[in-house]
């Protein structure tokens, strides 16, 4: 491997050289694309990497991981508008049936060194998981367990991504960075259409929609997250016994959610003395991006938590 | 000259053949050739847009009535004209797009493209139901809009429901019988994926202890098949993964209702046991068509398939897009699927249809020559397809009874749709 890891495309490089021999200021969209360049390329090498078998990586990288910690990666140069259409033909990568998805190089931590295979599957999904504020405090929740974030837009999962791996190398050198976010990493993908090619049939105990988008439009309310038709997928998906979580700060999105997960049958609401004391429900309050946002504008955040019952 | 035929349906005996051509529906005996019924969809290709213009019109008078309240009134809002779809937006066809009969064959199902509805006509209506004698006649019992435009029709095992599979992705399940029509705003669909629906088909299953448990089972743009309990629709039984490309056909032989055959934008043509307990189980058999398939279209659009059986003789019919021959396979027993024989015709075949054993497979043509139609007839010995040439002068008797003439063959309306499902990757 000779050509340098961290690089930026030529020409861009080229072209700041330029700005600066002329002294001209370098615009932003230009030191996004260079960041967002350079993220991609240490992505590349990292995305799949277990930190605690360093021969595996390229030497480059693992000298560069042994000399200075990675950053976290900066919100800012990762941002992208906050709607998104489903139904649009994006050129989404997705496994051909849930079968055929490769888990062991999502969580490289949990891989069983002699049989290389996974020993457990993926039990908790955050749709929708935005910034990944939800699956960062999820982690040390529930260690044990593997989580997976879906994000539609190709910024924001780019930049959780890097978030993780930023994240799994600082505690390289922890005394049990050998679980330390291991257990979680996010994936980009349309839930709303291919959420059966990745998840088996009762494979999940835990999903999550976290502050999802409201499409307040009248004629764009199939586009929302939890439809009639849609629930039926997320029954599919989930163990019986298992709990869908919902919050948001919009009322009218709430009462939507609610009144579609009332309609349902497989699924029965559980109560506020249930929610006050559940774990998750505390961490999906306090941790996401946009939870914390509604906190410091003094929003309010609706709730709303239902058991999957069993199939008649 | 005369237009094609863009859907033909016939009976399980082929006594009949059912056939639509633009905005008419025909009825014609097949030992004859003679017409018997027709009915011609009379509504206006626009009905929707004048719809949204009344609509708009409405909407303008209330907000018009509450600025009176609020005597804030200046100067009278102008009537909205009809919209008019923008550059490049779908030509919207005065035609026929499904056309199905019922189990019993008591009913003709079909939907139309202009007011997005379905038309259900009871064919024995004015005879004693003992009199098969009696040729079916078309008389329309309901018309029913949908707010999507449906593009499959399936009735359930007992001829109880209309299931219907729209364009949103969206599933509905009528009462086949009753003549009430539901305002398009209270229907409720049964089941649906975020993806355009393609097709859909009923499934049987009598694993579990002898009962017999109905399933619908659902095709789309998105490479999926689903299987979902009916009634009961929003359990979700399985998916049927490995299509890479869009699935546009479903067939489930008529004597093995276990076995599922789809085909779609990919080469292979697949048989699932799509009733075993995992999913991961069901794909039986995937046959390459991707040789069978004529050499300027390059792309595989199956259109359509169908399974048709003789003696022991068990065939799979399988017609893709603008293809000038008809593939037939041969079914094995297991779920293997054997290439049997290639139909070459003269023109590009627009649909197919079989009674339930061969004796009538009709093919029809895009042609300007008015020979719309062609016979064949599996041979009981052979299990081999052959043109007669007693058929051949049915087959121009019926072209020449079609009622549908037009000048050029520019006046055709469009013939194929299944390439358009290829998706073209946004971003």
């Amino acid at each position: 491997m000779s050509e340098p890891i961290i690089s930026a495309n030529e020409d861009q490089v080229d072209q700041m050289d330029q700005m600066i021999k002329e002294n001209k200021k370098i615009p932003d969209s230009v030191k996004r694309k260079l960041y967002r360049a350079e993220k991609e390329e240490k992505r590349k090498f990292l995305k799949h990497a277990r930190f605690d078998t360093p021969e595996t990586l390229p030497e480059e990288i693992t000298k560069e991981i042994m000399e200075k910690n990675l950053d976290l990666p900066r919100k800012r140069f990762y941002r992208q508008r906050a709607h998104s259409n489903p139904f649009s033909d994006h050129q989404l990568e997705y496994p051909k049936s849930p079968y055929a998805m490769d888990w062991e190089s999502f969580y490289p931590g949990f891989v069983n060194q002699e049989t290389g295979k996974l020993n457990k599957k993926v039990e908790i999904a955050d749709i929708g998981c935005g910034f990944g504020g939800l699956l960062i405090d999820l982690s040390p929740a529930f260690p044990e367990t593997l989580i997976l974030g879906m994000e539609i837009r190709v910024q924001v999962t780019n930049y959780v991504e890097d978030r993780i791996i930023a994240l799994r190398q600082q505690h390289i050198n922890n005394k049990d960075f050998f679980k330390k976010y291991q257990n979680i990493n996010v994936i980009r993908g349309n839930a709303m259409k291919f959420l059966p090619n990745f998840f088996q049939k009762s494979q999940l105990s835990k999903i999550f929609f976290c502050f999802p988008d409201p499409h307040f439009k009248n004629r764009k309310h199939k586009a929302r997250i939890i439809t009639n038709s849609l629930l039926s997928e997320y029954a599919y998906v989930l163990k019986e016994g298992g709990i869908i979580y919902t919050i948001t700060d919009v009322l009218d999105l709430h009462e939507w959610m609610v009144k579609h997960l009332e309609e349902h049958p497989l699924f029965e609401r559980l109560d506020k003395n249930w929610e006050s004391q559940d774990e998750c429900v505390k961490i999906m309050l306090n941790s996401t991006e946009e939870g914390k946002k509604v906190t410091r504008n003094n929003g309010s955040k609706f709730v709303a938590c239902y058991k999957r019952l069993n199939n008649p | 000259m005369k237009h094609p035929f863009q859907i033909i349906v016939t009976d399980k005996k082929g006594e009949y053949l059912f056939t639509s051509v633009k905005n008419h529906i025909q009825i014609f005996k097949t030992c004859t050739g003679e017409l018997v019924s027709t009915w011609t969809d009379d509504v206006d290709v626009d009905i929707t847009l004048k719809q949204q213009q009344a609509e708009k019109i409405k909407q303008l008078e209330l907000e018009q009535q509450q600025k009176e309240i609020e005597e804030t009134h200046e100067g009278g809002n102008k009537i909205p004209k009809i919209p008019v779809p923008g550059a490049g937006a779908p030509t919207v066809y005065n035609y026929i797009r499904t056309l199905k009969l019922s189990r019993n064959e008591q009913y003709l199902i079909g939907t139309t493209d202009s007011d997005k509805a379905i038309v259900v006509f009871s064919l024995f209506d004015g005879s004693s139901g003992d009199d098969q004698r009696v040729p079916p006649a078309l008389k329309l019992i309901k018309r029913q809009p949908f707010p999507k435009r449906p593009c499959t029709i399936s009735t359930n095992y007992n001829d109880e429901f209309i299931i219907v599979g729209d364009k949103f992705g969206d599933a509905y399940s009528l009462p086949i019988a009753s003549q009430e029509i539901i305002p398009t705003k209270d229907l409720v669909p049964i089941l649906g994926h975020v993806s355009m629906l393609t097709d859909a088909v009923i499934g049987i299953s009598t694993r579990e202890g002898g009962n017999q448990k109905e399933f619908i089972i659902t095709a789309d743009r998105d490479e999926h098949i689903r299987v979902t309990n009916f009634p009961l629709s929003y359990v979700i039984d399985k998916w049927l993964f490995d299509h890479e490309e869009f699935v546009s056909s479903l067939c489930i032989p008529w004597w093995k209702p276990d076995l599922l055959i789809s085909g779609g934008g990919d080469e292979y043509i697949r048989s699932w046991d799509w009733s075993k307990e995992t999913s991961n189980d069901c794909l039986l058999f995937r046959f390459d068509i991707k040789e069978y398939i004529s050499k300027d279209t390059e792309l595989v659009n199956v259109v359509k398939i169908i399974a048709l059986k003789k003696n022991d003789f068990a065939k799979l019919c399988v017609l893709t897009e603008k293809n000038h021959s008809l593939l037939i396979l041969n079914l094995e027993e297991s779920g293997k699927i054997v290439f049997d024989q290639l139909l070459e015709t003269d023109n590009s075949i627009v649909d197919i249809t079989s009674d339930l054993t061969g004796d009538h497979l009709i093919l029809s043509f895009d042609n300007d020559n008015n020979k719309l139609l062609k016979f064949f007839k599996i041979n009981a010995q052979t299990g081999q397809f052959s043109n007669t040439e007693a058929d051949a002068n049915l087959q121009d008797s019926i072209s020449q009874n079609s009622i549908c003439d037009v000048d050029t063959t520019k006046a055709f309306y469009p013939l194929y749709h299944i390439s358009q499902l290829r998706k073209r990757g946004e971003h």
